[in-house]
């Protein structure tokens, strides 16, 4: 059999407020909820008017929801969302809530009793642990946007760094420069077309080897310690190099290489970006030569001469030995001049270069034009007898040219006549000296009747 | 048939604005900002031709607080509608302009239920108050539809009397649209009613 259950019973039973109050605000019902929520036990409520218990609802949205339950049968609804705790409400056997007022949402209706006699209905509902939910799952949703913000922005950032790499890409692409990228051990990871068109290497055939594939062997093992030592402490290097194609063809190049590191600071690759610079060393060897070059015999001009003379003096002095000087003059070249024009006098003197150059071998000697129909050779590391000996083959092998020279005081054919001096190379003495020695000797030869050699050592000069 | 005379228009018109002053007055008592409300005009329409005066685009998101009502003459089911946007509108001048926006759209259902429910009771209020009759109101409801969804369920025989509400909150303005949806019989019996308690 079911129990009998009265009216009273349930509203005491159902997990919300009640309160039922008249027109005049008497307390007319009160819940069990009510009860523990504030501490106001039935007995004590009933008959209690309610604006007295609460003093903070008199004025305020419950009143006037009274009044439309009770003067117009209409209900209201107040939500916790615009109102923060009507009813001072705590809910004491909810430890987690503590002594904060409980958010509530109001919901006020009309009762009835009989035709003329019309109460309000006050249901109040504790939604404080759905506004913890709420709010935790707020934060959550909250954080989440956050992250996804977070994630977005990455996915932007990565996009324009995407974005900026494809731009590099394509200059990178466009550039006349050859551009290599390798990883920390220097294998190739990347190269550019003008890298194929530098160096003769098809991107399949540089890809995973070894940088070292373009190295020509010109270089010492020291230029390469120091271009390591660079790179690694101060993570760029710029230089010239001299690689090698496949085809075994030397080329030079202007490089900067540069080392790539991570946010740890630790060398991820190396980017190499290089220019054929072949065709400008050419030049400048050929400019090179030609600021050094007497263009008529082509022979070592005087400028030539002088820094190889400078430097020949000083190698002397350091190492102790012999640098001697042969100054060679043409017999009555200006006759010869005068006599068969300047096209055949420079013809003689080409010859008489050709001459000089086939007897005088030696890489350490040099041959140069003085100037006019003076020549000069520098002897190093050889004995005085050595030079005189050279010099005299040297005024043979003119000789039997047999130049005519129909002017010539002394001679059918044509002459020359040479000074010669010698010394160790020492702080006594200066390389102008020895000039001077050997000029004084030709003049001597000259002086003695032209086509022959004086020799003297600089010290006898003295 | 859904005709009223002027006189009757203009009667109801003119106790409905009274009524939302008073609602105005008690949304003024809950927050800072100042609101007034007013009722420009009022329409008795077929549930078809409803969409069409109040110029709600059909995909137009919507949202509505939906009430019912009771009294001797008739029995109504009231909506309060509200072009989405404007809902929010509303909720952030309520719950302040610096609530999060995915916080705005969980409080939206219960603010707009107080909202809805404190207009539609002043307005059921002050007919209550022309009919001289008793109108018992239930709690209110907050759904949200796209706008041609809105009278879907009405039948043919219905009468729509819309009432168009202006919310005035400073610079923005703000459009409600009140529904109340009587039945034929129902709506024969309140201009009846209506004709007695003006001549009265």
């Amino acid at each position: 059999m079911l129990p009998v259950l009265t009216f009273q019973d349930v509203l005491s039973n159902i997990p919300n407020g009640v309160i039922i109050v008249d027109r005049e605000g008497k307390i007319h019902l009160w819940n069990r909820w009510m009860e523990s929520y504030t501490e106001i036990s039935t007995d004590e409520a009933i008959g209690e008017n309610l604006f007295t218990l609460f003093p903070e609802v008199k004025d305020g949205r419950v009143a006037f929801a009274m009044q439309a339950a009770i003067e117009y049968s209409q209900s209201s609804f107040l939500s916790h969302t615009i109102h923060k705790g009507i009813f001072p409400l705590f809910a004491t056997g909810h430890g987690d809530h503590g002594y904060t007022c409980v958010d509530q949402d109001i919901h006020i209706t009309p009762a009835q009793q009989d035709k003329d006699t019309y109460f309000a209905a006050i249901v109040i509902e504790d939604v404080s642990v759905a506004v913890t939910k709420e709010k935790l799952l707020k934060e959550r949703a909250r954080e989440e946007h956050e992250l996804n913000q977070k994630l977005l922005q990455e996915v932007k950032e990565r996009k324009q760094i995407e974005k900026k790499l494809r731009l590099s890409g394509a200059v990178i692409d466009a550039t006349m420069e050859g551009v290599v990228i390798t990883d920390a051990k220097s294998k190739i990871l990347s190269v550019n077309p003008a890298f194929g068109q530098i160096t003769g290497f098809l991107p399949e055939q540089a890809i995973h080897e070894k940088i070292k594939i373009l190295k020509s062997g010109k270089h010492t093992k020291e230029f390469y310690k120091n271009l390591w030592h660079t790179l690694v402490n101060e993570g760029q290097w710029k230089g010239e190099f001299l690689n090698k194609k496949p085809n075994g063809e030397l080329f030079d190049v202007e490089a900067s290489i540069t080392a790539i590191k991570d946010s740890n600071g630790v060398t991820q690759n190396y980017v190499n970006v290089f220019r054929d610079i072949t065709k400008r060393k050419k030049n400048e060897k050929l400019l090179n030569k030609l600021s050094k070059t007497d263009p008529l015999t082509e022979l070592a001009n005087r400028r030539a001469f002088d820094e190889s003379f400078e430097r020949e003096w000083r190698r002397g002095w350091r190492h102790s030995h012999l640098v001697g000087i042969a100054l060679i003059d043409v017999d009555y070249f200006k006759y010869y001049n005068d006599f068969y024009g300047h096209p055949a006098g420079d013809k003689c003197l080409q010859d008489i270069a050709k001459t000089l150059n086939s007897v005088i071998k030696r890489a350490d000697d040099l041959v140069a034009r003085y100037g006019g129909e003076e020549f000069v050779v520098i002897f190093s590391q050889n004995d005085p007898a050595g030079i005189v000996k050279l010099i005299e083959s040297v005024h043979k092998e003119i000789f039997n040219l047999r130049i005519p020279h129909n002017s010539s005081e002394i001679s059918k054919f044509v002459t020359i006549s040479s000074g010669i001096s010698w010394v160790i190379p020492d702080s006594e003495h200066s390389f102008s000296q020895l000039l001077e020695a050997a000029d004084k000797a030709l003049y001597e030869a000259k002086e003695n009747g032209r086509d022959r050699i004086v020799s003297k050592p600089l010290d006898v000069e003295r | 048939m859904i005709d009223i005379t002027d006189l009757q228009r203009d009667a109801i018109t003119e106790a409905i604005n009274i009524s939302m002053g008073r609602a105005a007055s008690t949304f003024n008592s809950m927050i800072q900002e100042h609101i007034s409300l007013s009722v420009p005009k009022i329409n008795f329409v077929s549930s078809e031709a409803a969409l069409e005066i109040l110029k709600l685009p059909h995909e137009k998101e919507v949202c509505y607080i939906m009430q019912k009502f009771s009294g001797t003459f008739f029995t109504s089911e009231a909506m309060l509608v509200f072009a989405q946007d404007e809902s929010m509108e509303l909720v952030k001048l309520f719950l302040g302009e610096d609530t999060p926006v995915e916080e705005m759209a969980t409080l939206e259902r219960e603010a707009m239920s107080e909202i809805g429910n404190i207009i539609l009771n002043a307005c059921i209020g002050s007919l209550s108050n022309i009919l001289k009759d008793r109108i018992a109101g239930s709690l209110p409801t907050f759904r949200k539809c796209k706008a041609q969804t809105l009278f879907i369920n009405e039948k043919k025989n219905e009468v729509l009397l819309l009432i168009f509400i202006d919310f005035g909150i400073e610079s923005k303005a703000i459009k409600g649209y009140i529904v109340l949806i009587l039945e034929l019989d129902s709506f024969i019996k309140f201009k009846e009613q209506l004709l007695k308690s003006l001549m009265e």
